[in-house]
């Protein structure tokens, strides 16, 4: 194999997983943006969905309707979650709240090894067929999935905020949370509905990904904390800035993985990680947003 | 219209206003002048649902107003215009005026456009910037903009907290004749200013209030005359 087709082989299977990481990264934003948390729960919501659908499939139901009633599942038990857990201790610190989210990320993890055990499941991909060959770099059926998944997501993500007038509540309230309570846009509604929004990126992204990556139940530690390096990267709070950071971060992993070593893959991101913080806490991609007082 | 009756309100364990009572009746402008940290804010924001009183009632017409939280109190009809304007920056004019109709846009959707129409007659330098970034408008034309956003809310009360502030005089003028306007049209105004002598001008009557206690309540023009008025707030001073 040449190095160029070496090369896209790396760049196609780094967007694979990018475009999953920014999914992941979508729902930090938007609960962050929204609520001032860090959900660290974010992964687990990503694993819930993958096994609720192996689930699904397993007792026979139909590949759309696992992915529906999936997505559906996810959003109640986050919802019940943000309820309960998150709205009940609403007047603790921002950084309170982001323990109970490590909290509640370490319990769904437990749960979930009771219930589907330590054995990985796998998943058949939606589609047979394939690997397709692009300049001698090869692409499985599952990846275009994903990709696509991903397009279309952050394709209505986009559209919602830009178009739609609940979006628009939700970024005033983004913007200038006290102005927003004061035109009577309720900020614990809001927060229910970024969670919830956010466990249906997090859950579509974990059926997606399941059928290449096998579904365990800890699988959603590290796309969480992947998840995070890249919205950290996009500066955490710009949602263009997550999905660049995303995919930005899927590619230099996958790069690093091939020309270096697997073994150093999820070093690279950390690494990542760290040289964001320490050299530019705000974010390569963070747009600072003009104010004028 | 808007009664308050012995109003309380403590920060912390801080009694910031003690015992207030005020009026407005429909249609009038009536202004609360005072110094700095005299709680004319935390006044305006306890009516509007934003600090919870510790004692003491708010009527609306004959109707007792829910208190809290804020974003109740805007359905009951009252809305506040908040210090610094508060725009959302990052959202276009257009959308920034929408988002003030966010009570009534599901059930009153038919008229929000033409009550947009309405708004940008009202404030000439927001005609043709609706697609404009709130935050790239000067410190002037965004105080137009949140009142114009607090009126979306087809408030029955405004309340207007520091619309002056920070603002070169001449814009100051062009937003007091603004608020004339909107009486002259019915609209019932509450506003706190610290520019005591612009705001008693164009008020119908004053209250003004001195460290969480009404000292003087009156007719504007007529605290405008009275020396010890003139002297605290108005900058004259006695023996000069």
């Amino acid at each position: 194999m040449s190095l160029a087709s070496e090369l896209l082989q790396y760049v196609l299977s780094g967007l694979t997983m990018g475009g999953i990481y920014a999914l992941v990264a979508l729902g930090f934003v938007i609960i962050h943006n929204v609520t001032g948390i860090i959900n660290f729960a974010q992964g687990e919501f990503v694993m819930l969905g993958a096994m609720f659908m192996v689930t699904l499939i397993g007792v026979g139901a139909p590949t759309p309707l696992a992915i529906i009633l999936s997505v559906i599942l996810v959003m109640i038990v986050v919802g019940i979650i943000e309820f309960g857990a998150i709205r009940s201790a609403k007047k603790a610190s921002p950084v309170t709240l982001v323990i109970i989210t490590i909290g509640l990320s370490t319990a769904i993890r437990g749960i979930a090894l009771l219930v589907w055990g330590t054995n990985p499941y796998k998943l058949a991909p939606f589609t047979k067929g394939g690997p397709y060959h692009i300049g001698g770099a090869t692409i499985v059926p599952q990846s275009l999935w994903v990709i696509g998944t991903t397009a279309v997501l952050l394709a209505l993500t986009l559209f919602m905020f830009e178009y739609t007038y609940w979006g628009k509540a939700l970024r005033a309230c983004m913007v200038n949370k006290f102005a927003a309570r004061l035109m009577g846009i309720s900020p614990s509604r809001m927060s229910l509905f970024a969670f919830v929004f956010s466990a249906a990126l997090g859950a579509l992204a974990g059926m997606v990904i399941a059928p290449i990556t096998y579904v365990t139940y800890d699988m959603g530690l590290m796309l969480g904390l992947k998840g995070f390096v890249a919205a950290v990267l996009g500066g955490l709070s710009s949602t263009p800035g997550a999905v660049i950071g995303g995919l930005a971060l899927g590619v230099i992993e996958s790069l690093g993985a091939g020309l270096l070593s697997s073994g150093y893959k999820d070093g690279i991101s950390f690494i990542i990680l760290l040289l964001v913080l320490f050299l530019k806490p705000g974010g390569i991609f963070g747009t600072s947003g003009t104010k004028r007082v | 219209m808007l009664k308050v009756v012995q109003l309380d309100t403590y920060h912390g364990r801080i009694r910031v206003l003690k015992n207030i009572s005020l009026h407005v009746e429909k249609g009038e402008i009536v202004t609360i002048v005072g110094a700095n940290g005299a709680g004319k804010s935390t006044l305006l924001g306890t009516i509007a649902g934003v600090y919870k009183p510790k004692s003491g009632r708010i009527f609306l017409g004959t109707k007792q107003t829910s208190c809290l939280p804020a974003e109740k109190v805007v359905k009951d009809g009252i809305i506040l215009v908040p210090e610094r304007r508060e725009v959302f920056d990052s959202l276009s004019v257009l959308d920034n005026l929408r988002l003030g109709a966010f009570h009534r846009y599901y059930t009153d959707k038919k008229t929000i456009e033409g009550d947009i129409e309405k708004i940008l007659a009202l404030f000439p330098p927001l005609a043709g910037r609706e697609k404009q970034l709130a935050g790239t408008l000067s410190g002037g034309e965004q105080q137009m903009l949140a009142i114009g956003r607090g009126l979306m809310a087809n408030p029955k009360v405004l309340l207007l907290d520091e619309p002056s502030l920070g603002l070169a005089p001449l814009v100051v003028k062009e937003i007091f004749e603004i608020l004339l306007s909107l009486r002259k049209q019915g609209t019932t105004i509450l506003m706190v200013e610290q520019n005591a002598k612009a705001a008693l001008k164009v008020a119908d009557r004053a209250y003004i209030l001195e460290r969480g206690v009404i000292s003087h309540a009156g007719m504007a023009r007529e605290l405008l005359q009275d020396s010890r008025v003139q002297s605290a707030y108005l900058g004259a001073r006695l023996h000069a």
